[in-house]
């Protein structure tokens, strides 16, 4: 026993580091699991709260930019509100009512950790569970989507990219009810893939593509890019197209997170349904 | 605490804050990110002990995963360079540089700087082999060390001129 002690006391720098080794290796099996270890990742208080200080340094030197982005912003939201508000009207044949049913909230959001170059990227909110986010709600910015919600802490939450290889995102051609999967192949930041998009859609270079109806996470009709290849394989009934986003996925500031109001009472739904078959 | 112990704790806050705060935020042509907490590794006193070493670089690489969402890869990584660095130090400095620490500190630009690099090629190779997790996808981690690797070293190599991490 001694003889044993003295050795590993002689190899102790081995021992240490297989040991740590394996620490480190199941830490990054168990990474993408629920069990994943919470207070090491960008959402604990310690970590978000260094971001958070460096973003207010950041955007004490930005505020001019981005006043302008929002103003512009704001004046294309308004516009789209008038016009909804006045198109309903229209078709119900009275200006003066107005819509109660309320299907979508908008939480505002800053980003204080973006990264691109991983194969699982991963952005931080500034905003938790005490600002009304929740797991996989969807996240937009002012040109179209950026990911899904994955976990949230009181004051933080961590947004899983569109430039996360394990993210797939109901899609359709914009005006059409044809719908594919956009997931990300890791190839380019700036571009993702359109899957099991059927070919009997009338598709072309330039098209946009935007969110489907066919999730809870995002309303339908959101942008998120055009059309910049595709290629139709002779095997398959499906075209694979290659999406140029309209996002500049590494320049994030200012982004909206969407909470349907109605999630629940659909997935409920959707439960039920499944019980019948 | 003697002012060794001082040295490596300030180094070790230092290059870690300098890795979250700064480093983490740059994209060099949205491709490349600096990975520098070898620096530590590299400015680490010779004559101190090698576990401790070991230690704190995985200490070290598990606070950065955790800014990172790279779940400990940079303490795989950092682990695994911790281990060769009395073997790259010999490598690179003479055989003697464990009974002489000054042979580093007297070293010349071409002896750091192929100390640098055998570190960040330890740290980075661990780094992505772990990421991917999947040997058949060897180009990617080859085009992710050929991407990262070059940027990695030119910054390490200017912060190491600056602070003068060479003479220490």
């Amino acid at each position: 026993m001694s003889r044993l002690l003295a050795l590993l006391l002689h190899r102790r720098a081995e021992v240490l580091t297989i040991i740590l080794l394996l620490l480190g290796l199941a830490l990054t099996v168990t990474a993408d699991t629920p069990q994943r270890v919470k207070w090491l990742s960008s959402s604990s208080k310690m970590t978000g709260s260094v971001f958070q200080l460096r973003k207010n340094i950041s955007d004490y030197f930005e505020l001019g930019t981005l006043n302008n982005e929002l103003a512009i912003e704001n004046q294309k939201l308004r516009e789209a509100l008038y016009q909804a508000q006045f198109e309903k009207a229209l078709l119900g044949g009275d200006f003066r009512s107005a819509d109660t049913l309320k299907a979508y909230r908008v939480i505002d959001a800053k980003v204080i950790k973006n990264s691109v170059i991983r194969e699982k990227n991963l952005i931080t909110l500034n905003k938790g569970t005490v600002s009304g986010l929740e797991k996989d709600m969807g996240v937009v910015s002012d040109k179209g989507v950026i990911g899904v919600v994955e976990r949230s802490s009181a004051h933080f939450s961590t947004v899983v990219s569109l430039l996360h290889k394990e993210l797939s995102i109901n899609a359709s051609l914009k005006n059409t009810n044809h719908f594919g999967s956009l997931i990300w192949e890791g190839t380019a930041i700036d571009r993702c893939t359109l899957v099991d998009l059927p070919k009997i859609a009338k598709i072309e270079i330039g098209d946009t593509i935007v969110t489907g109806g066919m999730s809870s996470v995002f309303p339908p009709g959101i942008p998120i890019g055009q059309i910049s290849n595709f290629t139709s394989p002779k095997n398959s009934s499906f075209y694979k197209v290659e999406v140029r986003l309209f996002n500049d996925m590494s320049d994030l500031d200012q982004v909206y997170i969407i909470a349907s109001n109605l999630k629940q009472e659909q997935l409920q739904l959707e439960q039920t349904q499944d019980e019948f078959r | 605490m003697n002012s060794v112990n001082l040295n490596v704790l300030f180094r070790f806050i230092g290059i870690l804050l300098l890795q979250v705060v700064v480093l983490n935020g740059f994209d060099f042509f949205g491709m490349a990110q600096p990975m520098l907490l070898v620096l530590f590794l590299f400015s680490y006193p010779t004559e101190s002990d090698h576990s401790l070493s070991i230690f704190l670089a995985f200490l070290l690489g598990l606070v950065a995963d955790s800014f990172a969402d790279t779940l400990a890869l940079n303490a795989l990584g950092l682990t695994a360079a911790a281990y060769f660095r009395p073997q790259m130090l010999r490598f690179c400095y003479g055989s003697s540089i464990e009974y002489h620490s000054d042979n580093k500190k007297q070293g010349s630009n071409g002896q750091h700087s192929y100390f640098l690099f055998l570190l960040l090629v330890i740290h980075h190779l661990i780094f992505f082999v772990a990421e991917s997790f999947d040997l058949s996808r060897a180009f990617v981690i080859l085009k992710q060390l050929a991407i990262h690797l070059p940027v990695s070293f030119v910054v390490g190599w200017l912060l190491i001129q600056l602070f003068s991490l060479h003479k220490r």
